[in-house]
């Protein structure tokens, strides 16, 4: 089939044939969608993905993984095609307000969330006067249905964010989340030497041992959710989250030692912390894990430095 | 659970500044979905979690829009797609474990196409080369071992094994989609039964609820189910409740299968029309679909033959739930003994001998 605007989507020149055959998978045709606009919208997505000197064949393979189908689908709503509307919302209409159920906890405010949603997906507003829907944005990295929840739960936390604007401002300004390192009085100051020691220990462990870490600690997830977060096993992120902790003691406690401190000393610098952490856990543990709503997951940071302060 | 120190917690919380930059550049909500499927490869996801471990903003997203476990929908942890699958430790672990069951799973994942591994790479390497050896050093054993089915399944399916071989062999992708999307006429791939033309997409949803209160589970993490449950499917042919649950769903106008409760699925059988429902009892399944489409296997998905219910295509409307009646329960059977088929239109049709011969009710 040949494509007449080939030409720019460079990408394909030579691979007009993986083109031809993704095509034939998104089943855009049935869209309304041509090949030529086809290859424009892969084209697009390519470029935003890969520095122009790539690969062909890595790019081919990139397109190959993407959600073709659920891609056209995306596509051709954002342009307004009937059928394609008619299959959004018979495959998705249903599960939006599921996932706004799951997300909200709230049957009233699911029902806004979901529809709310909707009319952004629609494009009922408008950007200079040009209906946009957001389904423009999709571009089939993942699927359809979980970059919808993706999206669902940004927008239930920016909601919840401006009806809580002033509380939560203050609540960041307070915690020094976001700001400014917490207040400590003098007293209850950590060592300098420790705030380093740890600052280098925390920087040689991977990302995914330091994900692992702040889910499970500062967002107080569970072995569960953590492990459904990086499709592992609970047992292995129970086993990670030990190995982490227990190489985390012992390079602080080098980190001290290089610093001067004597074994003792560097010992009785974790030693003290580690007890103050075990009664905010304890508590922690004992309320409902569910860490959803904003003013939980700051209450809890709240209480474990006012926990350490006291 | 080692607890952490109270400094490492504070620090954790407080991002240095160095990493100011990388804490305020929020990726798009698609890499989001993507890193929660196990989408990425490599070097992005570990960028997504070099900026998720700095910004509880982006964390609490990616908590709040996991599937819950009830509602998983098979894409966690690694997809079908080649190219895609990170090697992750735990899968490693569990994949040592199963190069033992591999030997018999390659009779049933052979039809299914090994090229598309739910294992992982480490698996997939490891299945091929036993793959390899077992096709290389017993291709009459293997032969043998086949299920009974037709003679021109039998036949079909002895090139599709090298077919999957190969595929899975140089893992191309641009292969595996050149043979989704024309599959070679006239040979009978069970990897995904194509009847007669192109697949129109859509329209299935409405399914999903049935399938949720049709399948009673429990849902334990379906990542913890993964490894008993891939055993049991692969050595017993009649599986217990624990492998029925995550094993079919229609998508997207195709059925799908997934041979490790879920975790990924793979397209099992499409039509010239979309697919709206299916029911299944042991090794049967039925399927039905848009503009009269009724299809039926009893050897759990490796053949596939068109039902029809009237002489006269009387039967053209959707079909939209399809119901499995075991009217003999008393006697301690448990066989079906009535297929009910109902369509969008209202119509309800209904056969007593296995669907041999269909009334409309």
């Amino acid at each position: 089939m040949p494509i007449e605007n080939s030409s720019r989507s460079t990408q394909f020149d030579s691979q007009s044939s993986t083109l031809v055959a993704l095509y034939e998978r998104s089943c855009a045709a049935l869209y309304g969608i041509s090949s030529e606009q086809f290859a424009a919208i892969v084209d697009e997505i390519v470029r935003k993905n890969f520095p122009p000197n790539a690969h062909a064949a890595e790019k081919a393979t990139f397109c190959a993984s993407l959600h073709l189908e659920e891609l056209a689908v995306a596509r051709a709503c954002a342009a307004g095609n009937e059928r394609a509307w008619q299959d959004f919302i018979s495959r998705y209409r249903q599960k939006l307000h599921r996932m706004a159920l799951h997300i909200t906890r709230d049957a009233t405010h699911a029902g806004e969330l979901a529809d709310s949603l909707f009319a952004d997906l629609y494009g009922v507003n408008l950007r200079d006067g040009v209906r946009t829907s957001k389904l423009l944005s999709y571009t089939g990295r993942g699927s359809l249905e979980g970059w919808l929840r993706t999206v669902m739960a940004q927008e239930f936390i920016n909601r919840y964010r401006k009806q809580k604007n002033t509380v939560s401002l203050e609540e960041q300004t307070d915690e020094g989340a976001q700001f400014a390192a917490p207040v400590l009085n003098s007293a209850d100051a950590p060592d300098q030497r420790l705030e380093a020691a740890t600052d280098e220990a925390l920087a040689e462990l991977s990302s995914e041992d330091r994900f692992t870490l702040a889910a499970y600690y500062l967002d107080g997830r569970t072995l569960a959710e953590v492990a459904r977060m990086l499709g592992l096993h609970e047992s292995s992120v129970s086993r990670r989250l030990d190995r982490v902790a227990t190489a985390l003691r012992r390079r602080i406690l080098a980190g001290l030692r290089a610093r001067g401190m004597s074994h003792a000393q560097a010992g009785e610098a974790l030693e003290t912390d580690v007890r103050d952490l075990r009664l905010n856990l304890r508590s922690r543990l004992t309320q409902d894990s569910d860490a959803k709503t904003f003013p939980e997951g700051k209450d809890k940071a709240r209480d474990a430095r006012d926990c350490g302060n006291g | 659970m080692t607890d952490i120190p109270k400094i490492v917690y504070d620090r954790l919380r407080v991002p240095p500044p160095k990493d100011a930059a990388l804490a305020g550049t929020h990726p798009e909500m698609e890499l989001l979905t993507a890193f929660m499927e196990q989408a990425l490869w490599p070097s992005g996801r570990e960028s997504i979690l070099g900026h998720l471990v700095l910004c509880e903003e982006c964390r609490e997203i990616v908590a709040l829009a996991m599937p819950a476990a009830e509602i998983f929908d098979g894409r966690l942890p690694a997809q079908e797609q080649l190219g895609q699958a990170p090697v992750r430790e735990p899968v490693r672990e569990e994949e040592e474990d199963q190069q033992v069951s591999i030997p018999i799973a390659t009779k049933r994942n052979r039809w299914f196409g090994f090229a598309r591994p739910n294992l992982g790479w480490a698996a997939l390497a490891a299945g091929v080369a036993v793959v390899a050896s077992m096709l290389v050093l017993h291709p009459l054993q293997q032969k043998q071992t086949m299920p009974p089915t037709s003679n021109q399944t039998v036949a079909a399916n002895v090139p599709l094994a090298t077919d999957s071989q190969s595929a899975a062999k140089s893992q191309q992708l641009s292969e595996d989609s050149n043979r989704q999307a024309s599959p070679p006429k006239g040979s009978l791939p069970s990897r995904e039964r194509h009847v007669q033309g192109a697949a129109d997409t859509l329209v299935a949803d409405n399914r999903y609820p049935r399938e949720e209160s049709l399948i009673a589970r429990k849902p334990a993490s379906p990542i913890e189910k993964a490894k008993p449950a891939l055993q049991n499917d692969e050595m017993q042919a009649t599986s217990a409740s624990a492998a029925k649950a995550f094993k079919w769903k229609i998508s997207a106008g195709v059925l799908e299968r997934s041979f490790d409760s879920g975790r990924s699925w793979q397209i099992d059988l499409r039509a010239d029309h979309p697919l709206l429902c299916y029911a299944s009892h042991g090794q049967d399944i039925w399927v039905g679909g848009q503009a009269g489409t009724l299809l039926h296997s009893n050897d759990d998905g490796l053949t596939w033959a068109q039902v029809r219910a009237s002489d006269d295509d009387s039967l053209s409307a959707d079909v939209t739930r399809i119901d499995l009646r075991n009217t003999d329960v008393a006697n301690g059977s448990d066989v079906v003994t009535e297929i009910v088929v109902s369509t969008g239109t209202g119509e309800v049709w209904n056969s007593i001998d296995g669907g041999n011969t269909w009334n409309r009710q």
